[in-house]
């Protein structure tokens, strides 16, 4: 009786302090997901033409791949390899993350090495594991093209085809590329029925077990660096050494806190893209999620939670014409 | 030199004002420069603050989501890189640029760690109460609550102070709560991670204060304003410098204007008086100061050389350019005193002569002053020196004149004699001089005339007269000459001035003309003369005689007086080609007289040219033709026309044949010729004299010109054979009618003297191509048509070919033999069954038209229809037709055991225009009392081709009857079914002809689908004609016709046959 009427207090005291707290943000749990919109104001001329490159085999140096080799459109704009191949056989780093939505990304990279896609867009074509491309030899392959140079001379009049008006053209296509109107987002701007039972229950469960504290905003992650493995050691538990690739965003701030960190990766396409997390080990969504309840949450799941979890991430899939 | 240093000073004071705007406007846009950064350093201030709070916020556990810090640090960001691309003068400003933005760096960095470790302790605070909930050991529970109220209220409250002694009082509860299980393990670990976090998160909070990037923002801000500060003050000063010294330029410069103003007035009301001076010279003055320019000059330079503009001289040019220009060549011409030719570079003496193009002269002196100063004086001589020449010409005139002169003193010595003279008369002036105009005496003229001369101009009078002298040479010639006498100013005579002018040649033209003039009026032919306008200017008396013009009236007129419009313009043109390029034409004309009767005559004209001169005359030589062309015309009437009736004779008629041919082999027609022999003309001759047989001929004439067109022949062969020629001969017929017309008419009495005489005539027809190869043989084969006629009895015709008279005759026959078959009720209607091809049952039928004739039986449509449409008896026919068919209509709807029966008739198209139209068949049926609906009425495809308006008004009719209308024989003709639309058409009958080929030939079968595909799209039945294998039955059937007819089904019948059939019918499975 007594436990009861503790536990009965002690249950009022909490709900007191979240009531609180939640009053004293002046937003509700809910909000913390919001809906993807596209992005305004774009350029649909320099947008196309920054699709012609994405596929353009030329950016690659010996002319195999392009953009799309490891971003593939259809497929979610992932290649769902562990690592993708590069050049001459050349294997990445790191697990290739969607293009979709990228534009969104508060940094780009796991590490978050680069602040915007302007900055992102030239790494894959030069990097020598990627596509291997040396800019002078890359516009002179180019030039060549009297078609494309007219239509670089009519979108960017004053520079015409150039690395800048490349990279720009190639970020505009990237601008396009946001999927909208996913079940949530329907769900959340108060269409009832847009989420089946099962993956509103997993958003409860996603919001309850805390997986929404770093999986927020309107991709449902990529706008914070979280370490990998927060409440248990995930490298530690990985059959493979960790390497050089497995630091994160230290590599870039060479802080030593910043070691394991990665840029929280969005969920909108999670359901489309795996193998998951920045190695590209975990081979399934429900293994991911898993995994992420053990080394994040310090918990385990039972197969119905991760039932809901899987079904809402499902539910996170917007629509774009180039996504099948 | 005064001017110029003016020029300076105004040149420095723009120089110095120039740089004082620039140097304040630099000033001014360092201000507007440093007031945007000012602004820029708000804009990031404002931003800087705002992260700072949603920082404060993340910290403190209240923000769930991290895309609004994003935004807010991406805002910063932007601004923060337009600082750093801001230009900052001082160096402390700069300085502090660079530490804010070092420790905004620093933040951001914090931020992300904050945004982490937030997360990651909301993740655990979110989790403790599921957590706490699955805790199902009361025994914790007392040692637990604290701690998570602790957590709780520690997140909530947040107080730096309790950091430490929280933490460790966690710690402490932490420790003993290990190993309670897994759940309890979670709640350890997530209770350790919150707390763990708790206190990063405050830590990095403060960390992230204690950075404070905005106190260099302040810093900066500061600076910034205070060096802006101190720069605007030194602005002010610097400004405040410059002032002073451009008022005192200003001034300096206003000083040194007035003052140059004062000395120029000076020197303007000098320069006034001295041209006040010059104004009144009657010369043209130039004045030129030491630098060679133009200072003074006079009104009269512009009136001397007009070319030169004011606006020229009033720029004060320089003497080199004022002489280059008033010189012109174009203008000028300058001559020094010896008359050379002076060019414009060649140096001038100090005086010359300007040759004005205008015919002015100006003595030119130009020299210089003491001082230097030049001056350019120009007079008008003009004057003067035209007396000069006009002397100088009179001299050339009489050293050149074409006549000769003489001039003596009063008493007649000469004293001057021009060269003309002497060439005249063969003396030199040293021979003549002094001695007296006799020596050139002939002794031809007479003493008395020589005193006359005296006589005259020694009254003062002028003489004028011939001479008829002698050369030197002693030649005789003829002069004219013109003695005056010359005047002094007293009014006595002091000279004698002798013109004369050789006449000789003028002397024997002038005797030739006159033999040419009594030649051209005594000439029998007509000659005109007239300019090369065709002007008459002249004409001989023959002319007028042929024209009936009197000369009078003739000269000065156009010859197209005459003109007849015989003629056509390309006559014309020919002829003043030909006189253009020849100089000459003739031929014949036709003109008019005066009386306005036409004559023929043949012209000749010929173009003379006068001497190279491009003025020409024609001369048009006119022979009358008149009589010649009667007597012509006289021998050609002989020629081909009888004497006695005035028919063409023979000659011309086989002329006329020969032409007809030929247009028949052109126009693909026909031509009759009829050989009229005059069945007992002899008989008249030998009984009533010659004179009454011509009588009798020429009334034969008469009446066979009045038996044929115009465009016809009538002839006259033979004594008594006349000749018929008939050209574009449509039809056979019109031969038959002609030669009927005539026997008609010559069979007729004739009147001769009160003698009443009968006679007749036999006509033998031969038709070109048919029966001849050509004029010859077309002739004797109507000869022997005509014999073949008078053996036959006379008063007849026949033709040449046997067949083509049988089938005539035939014809006439049976034209009548159908009129009377009406009468007679020798037609019949048969009635072909009409099968409706998906069922197989029996439509109706088709009425058809028969006739039996009493002798020859049945004749068939082909051949009765076409000539009963050719007269008018198919009027008649129609109307019978339809009558009859209604009534054995209305007999078989009055059977019951029979079933219903379409009735179609054909109606002609000539039958409208014969009395049976529309109107007639609406009374017809409605006398009948036979329901329309049940009658089909069947017209061809021509009734509406020739004749579309008139052919849609007859079917709109028709069809207003309430009757069926069907197309027959469709497809024979050259409508097409898009065609066929335009008109109420119910029904469409196949032709037999596509019919019979069906089952044949790929071909016809896609011809008549394709009919019956089309015509169905138009709501259009169609019949198929002529069916007659069950082939073509099955093949129909599967192409989807409506209705067939046919002898598979059954051939025309009588009514009596059909109705026995139709009990007899059975369709066909």
């Amino acid at each position: 009786m007594m436990i009861s009427i503790k536990r009965t207090l002690l249950w009022h005291c909490m709900l007191f302090c979240l009531g609180l707290s939640l009053l004293w943000s002046t937003r509700l749990l809910a909000d913390a997901i919001t809906p993807l919109r596209p992005l305004p104001s774009l350029s649909a001329a320099r947008a196309a033409l920054g699709k012609d490159l994405f596929h353009d085999l030329r950016l690659s140096a010996d002319g195999r791949i392009s953009c799309a080799s490891c971003h593939p459109l259809a497929q979610g704009g992932s290649d769902n390899l562990p690592q993708s191949t590069g050049i001459g056989g050349a294997v990445g780093q790191v697990n290739a993350p969607t293009v979709y939505n990228a534009a969104y990304n508060c940094m780009q990279f796991w590490d978050g090495r680069a602040a915007n896609l302007h900055e992102q867009a030239a790494d894959p074509i030069t990097n020598p594991a990627k596509m291997g491309s040396q800019w002078p030899a890359l516009l002179q392959r180019l030039q060549q093209d009297r078609p494309l140079v007219a239509r670089f001379q009519r979108l960017y009049p004053e520079e015409g085809l150039t690395q800048t008006s490349i990279i720009d053209a190639l970020v505009n296509f990237e601008f396009s590329l946001i999927t909208v109107d996913a079940p949530f987002d329907r769900w959340l701007q108060g269409d009832s029925g847009a989420m089946g039972t099962l993956a509103l229950q997993g958003y409860y469960k996603f919001r309850e077990f805390g997986c929404v504290s770093c999986h927020q905003g309107r991709l449902v992650g990529g706008n914070m660096f979280a370490d990998m493995g927060t409440l248990h050691d995930y490298f530690r538990d990985r059959a493979e050494p960790p390497k050089e690739s497995d630091l994160g965003r230290y590599r870039v701030t060479q802080n030593i806190s910043d070691r394991y960190q990665f840029k929280v990766p969005s969920l909108r396409l999670a359901i489309k893209t795996p193998p998951y997390f920045h190695d590209g080990s975990s081979p399934t969504i429900s293994d991911a999620v898993n995994k992420m309840a053990y080394y994040q949450l310090g918990r385990s799941l039972n197969s119905d939670d991760v039932e809901a979890l899987v079904a809402f991430i499902a539910s996170l899939q917007g629509k774009h014409e180039l996504l099948n | 030199m005064k001017l110029s240093f003016t020029r300076l000073l105004l040149i420095l004071f723009f120089l110095f004002t120039s740089i004082s705007v620039l140097y304040v406007r630099w000033k001014y846009e360092e201000i507007i420069e440093a007031g945007e950064h000012r602004e820029l350093i708000k804009q990031i201030y404002i931003r800087d603050i705002e992260v700072d709070d949603e920082i404060l916020r993340i910290a403190s556990l209240a923000v769930i989501e991290f895309d609004t810090v994003n935004a807010k640090i991406a805002a910063l960001r932007q601004f923060q890189q337009q600082l750093a691309a801001a230009s900052f003068a001082s160096e402390a400003a700069r300085l502090a640029r660079q530490n804010y933005l070092e420790k905004s760096r620093a933040e951001v960095a914090l931020i992300e760690k904050l945004k982490t470790e937030a997360a990651l302790t909301r993740n655990s605070l979110y989790y403790l109460p599921t957590l706490l909930e699955e805790l199902d050991a009361a025994v914790n529970y007392r040692a637990l609550m604290p701690i998570v109220t602790r957590i709780y209220g520690y997140t909530l409250l947040a107080k730096k102070v309790e950091v430490d002694s929280v933490a460790v009082e966690l710690r402490k509860l932490i420790a003993e709560l290990k190993d309670f299980g897994d759940v309890n393990n979670y709640f350890y670990d997530h209770l350790k991670n919150a707390t763990d976090r708790v206190i990063k998160l405050e830590s990095l909070y403060q960390q992230y204060e204690e950075i404070a990037s905005h106190n260099e923002l302040d810093t900066l801000y500061q600076l910034h304003q205070k060096s802006q500060n101190a720069m605007t003050t030194a602005g002010y000063y610097q400004l405040l410098l410059l002032l002073p010294l451009d008022l005192l330029l200003l001034f300096w410069l206003l000083w040194m204007v007035q003052r140059n103003r004062y000395a120029e007035q000076r020197l303007t009301a000098e320069r006034q008086h001295l041209q006040v001076a010059v104004d009144v010279l009657p010369e043209a003055i130039l004045l030129f100061n030491r630098e060679g320019q133009l200072t003074v000059y006079n009104a009269m330079v512009l009136r001397f050389y007009p070319h030169l503009t004011p606006q020229f001289l009033a720029g004060l040019p320089n003497k080199a350019a004022l002489l280059r220009q008033l010189e012109l060549p174009a203008a000028v011409t300058c001559h020094d005193f010896s008359g050379k030719l002076l060019l414009q570079d060649d140096s001038r003496p100090s005086s010359y002569y300007h040759e004005m193009s205008d015919g002015r002269t100006f003595l030119v002196k130009q020299g210089e002053s003491d001082g230097g100063e030049w001056v350019i004086l120009a007079i008008d001589i003009t004057h003067s020196r035209s007396q000069e020449k006009s002397l100088y010409r009179m001299e050339k005139a009489l050293h050149q004149s074409p006549v000769s002169v003489v001039i003596t003193d009063p008493s007649g010595n000469i004293e001057y004699v021009n060269p003309k003279f002497e060439q005249i008369s063969g003396y030199q002036f040293s021979e003549v001089v002094g001695k007296n105009p006799r020596i050139l005496k002939s002794g031809e003229t007479s003493r008395e005339g020589y005193r006359l001369l005296w006589q005259t101009i020694c009254a003062g009078q002028a003489w004028h007269g011939e001479f008829h002298n002698r050369r030197r040479d002693g030649k005789l010639y003829w002069e004219s000459a013109s003695i005056s006498p010359v005047f002094n100013d007293r009014g006595e005579i002091t000279h004698f001035i002798g013109i004369k002018e050789d006449i000789t040649e003028r002397k024997r033209i002038e005797s030739s003309l006159r033999i040419y003039s009594t030649v051209f009026d005594v000439l029998t032919e007509g000659i005109v003369i007239t300019d090369s306008m065709a002007v008459i200017k002249s004409v001989n008396p023959a002319y007028e005689a042929i024209c009936g013009y009197a000369q009078g009236e003739l000269l000065g007129q156009s010859t197209a007086l005459f003109r007849t419009g015989e003629h056509d313009r390309a006559f014309y043109q020919a002829m003043w080609q030909s006189l253009s390029d020849d100089g000459h034409w003739s031929g014949e004309v036709i003109n008019r007289r005066k009386n306005g009767a036409i004559y023929p005559a043949w012209l000749s004209i010929t173009r003379i040219n006068n001497d190279g001169n491009s003025d020409f005359a024609y001369v048009a030589i006119m022979t009358d033709l008149t009589q010649r062309k009667e007597v012509e015309e006289q021998l050609r009437y002989r020629d081909n026309y009888d004497q006695i009736t005035g028919l063409p004779n023979r000659t011309l008629l086989q002329d006329r044949l020969e032409h007809g041919i030929a247009v028949v082999h052109r126009e693909k027609n026909r031509l009759a010729l009829l050989f009229v022999d005059l069945d007992r003309f002899k008989g008249v001759n030998d009984t009533y004299g010659h004179s009454c047989g011509d009588a009798l001929l020429q009334q034969v004439a008469k009446r066979l010109q009045g038996c044929v067109r115009e465009g016809d022949t009538v002839s006259r062969f033979g004594s008594d054979e006349f000749m018929v020629l008939l050209e574009a001969l449509d039809d056979v017929e019109d031969a038959v009618v002609v030669a009927k017309k005539v026997l008609g008419v010559l069979s007729q009495p004739f009147n001769l003297e009160g003698n009443e005489l009968f006679i007749g005539a036999s006509i033998g027809i031969a038709l070109y191509p048919d029966d001849a190869v050509g004029a010859e043989s077309l002739i004797s084969n109507a000869d022997i048509a005509m014999s073949q006629a008078k053996s036959d009895g006379r008063n007849r015709y026949h033709f040449f070919t046997e067949e083509m008279h049988r089938q005539v005759g035939r014809r006439m026959e049976l034209e009548n033999d159908l009129r009377r078959a009406v009468i007679n009720g020798e037609l019949e209607l048969h009635y072909q069954p009409v099968i409706h091809c998906a069922s197989g049952e029996v439509h109706g039928v088709e009425a058809l038209l028969r006739w039996n004739h009493p002798e020859l039986g049945m004749v068939p449509p082909g051949i009765f229809v076409p000539l009963a449409e050719e007269s008018d008896i198919i009027g008649t026919i129609s109307v019978w037709v339809l009558q009859q068919a209604c009534e054995q209509g209305n007999l078989w709807r009055a059977d019951p055991t029979l079933p219903p029966l379409d009735i179609a008739v054909n109606l002609s198209c000539a039958q409208f225009e014969h009395g049976c139209g529309v109107g007639m068949i609406d009374s017809i049926i409605n006398n009948s009392g036979y329901p329309t609906d049940r009658l089909t009425l069947e017209v061809t495809e021509s009734l509406f081709i020739a004749d579309k308006v008139q052919g849609a008004k007859i079917f709109t009719d028709l069809k207003a009857l309430g009757v069926r209308l069907s197309i027959d024989d469709f497809g024979t003709g050259y409508s097409s079914l898009s065609y066929l639309k335009h008109f109420p058409v119910d029904v469409l009958k196949i032709d037999r002809s596509f019919i019979g080929q069906l089952a044949k030939g790929e071909t016809d079968e896609e011809l008549v689908r394709a009919i019956v595909v089309m015509s169905k799209s138009l709501g259009l039945a169609q019949v198929a004609e002529g069916v007659e294998t069950q082939d073509q039955y099955h093949l129909l059937r599967e192409i989807g016709c409506d209705y067939l007819q046919g002898y598979y089904f059954g051939k025309p019948m009588s009514a009596t046959a059909f109705l026995s059939w139709l009990r007899s019918y059975r369709p066909a499975r």
